[in-house]
């Protein structure tokens, strides 16, 4: 097989789906392993991957991060574009785990994570503002029940 | 020290109302913590979205019905803090206060939705989807009037009804769901919130957005539902204010007044009369 951006796209988001697979199962059975497996080497994983690229194409590619159109310049190259869709499915399944490891440590229930675990899977920040904004509104309640 | 207590300090800067919240019923102030917290996305999106729906900015019934159900929820708990301790965590007050919250939070999530695509959520019947969700959001609405108005009977019947701050307060949710109730049902028969005017919430009274050009049955809907504020802040100030023989006659003439209020602007509206006519 032919390694381009687009299978290397594919086997990226498979790899974080099965990440995000065993995290959840890990969560779900209270298994600190497959947790461990998928919310933080399955990121190293794609965090490797990432910064090859960077390396590999980096400097041949176009553009900067200083104005709005050096980014599309920059994502013009597929091989930067595939790096920066790394980057958000390595960061957004480490926030994953992140938030589980969170609930965990305030003794706040895992049912709170429900609707946030696919709520960061599908759009990142968003996700992660409504753990803090959850995280907040019934740090309390677990102190009074 | 855990990182996350720097990026946003949950203890300390916590209002003493709020702790008072958490105390009457924690799921419910929550929730309302939640919903608050939630406003400041909604009106970011407010100032970023150009798109109207009836003539009106599409965020702007999310950000009435977060910041309605806040005061609501919040409303609910301080009310459940006239029951002693034992009576406001029983089975059946916790299972209310899970519903309740269930009903406000799932309201709220399907008309954020529906404001991020830019449709109508309740009247709308386009789509069978839509139907299906218009008729959810009905039950969701039945279900937060029907354990508001239970809680405040709980209220009546086990707290200490001689004082007119409690009897207010517990009078108040059960009126206040009674009457918000049937306008509310009733403007759900309808197929909008107008009765005759223009078909739109621009130039509508400020923040409410009410018509200024023909009925507007949003009003009703709104004084009813109020009623289980205004009795038991009555009720707080004729303690500060009036003697004592006088409080609880005061509740009760609030009361008679809210509901005629109710039933006033309900007739009105329904004869396609303005709350305030454009000038």
């Amino acid at each position: 097989m032919p390694v381009s951006p687009a299978s290397l796209f594919g086997l990226g988001n498979m790899v974080a789906l099965a990440g995000w697979a065993l995290l959840a199962s890990g969560i779900a059975f209270r298994s600190t392993l497959l947790k461990a497996v998928g919310g933080l080497w399955v990121p190293i994983a794609l965090c490797t991957l990432y910064t090859a690229l960077i390396g590999a194409y980096w400097s041949s590619a176009e553009g900067g991060f200083s104005s709005l159109d050096g980014v599309a310049a920059l994502f013009r190259s597929p091989w930067m574009l595939l790096a920066g869709w790394l980057h958000y499915l390595a960061f957004d399944l480490f926030i994953g785990a992140w938030i589980a490891a969170d609930a965990e440590a305030r003794g706040l229930h895992r049912a709170l994570l429900i609707p946030v675990l696919p709520a960061v899977f599908l759009f990142g920040p968003a996700g992660l503002l409504l753990w803090i904004g959850l995280r907040a509104a019934f740090a309390p309640a677990a102190a009074t029940s | 020290m855990h990182t996350a207590s720097i990026i946003l300090p949950t203890a300390s800067y916590r209002s003493e109302m709020l702790g008072h919240a958490y105390r009457g019923q924690p799921l419910l102030a929550a929730t309302a913590s939640l919903l608050l917290l939630m406003m400041i996305p909604t009106a970011l999106a407010l100032g970023l979205d150009a798109r109207t729906l009836n003539g009106v900015n599409v965020w702007i019934k999310p950000l009435k019905f977060e910041a309605s159900l806040v005061v609501h929820l919040l409303t609910v708990a301080w009310v459940l803090l006239c029951l002693p301790p034992e009576r406001r965590s029983t089975r059946l007050v916790r299972s209310l206060a899970a519903l309740m919250a269930a009903a406000a939070v799932f309201e709220i999530a399907y008309i954020a939705l529906q404001a991020s695509r830019g449709e109508a959520s309740h009247f709308n019947v386009a789509t069978p989807t839509a139907r299906l969700l218009y008729t959810l959001m009905g039950i969701g609405a039945v279900i937060l009037v029907a354990t508001s108005g239970w809680i405040g009977a709980l209220v009546l019947r086990h707290g200490q009804t001689s004082n007119p701050v409690v009897f207010a307060a517990g009078l108040g949710l059960l009126l206040g769901s009674a009457l918000g109730g049937v306008a509310g049902a009733y403007m759900s028969t309808q197929s909008g919130h107008w009765v005759g005017g223009a078909l739109t919430d621009l130039g509508g009274l400020p923040i409410v957005g009410w018509s200024r050009s023909g009925g507007d049955l949003r009003v009703a809907h709104f004084v009813g539902l109020h009623l289980a504020q205004a009795l038991p802040i009555a009720a707080w100030a004729a303690t500060r204010v009036l003697p004592e023989r006088l409080r609880m006659p005061l509740v009760v003439l609030v009361a008679a007044l809210g509901t005629l209020a109710t039933g006033a602007t309900f007739v009105q509206a329904v004869l396609g009369l303005p709350l305030v006519p454009a000038a």
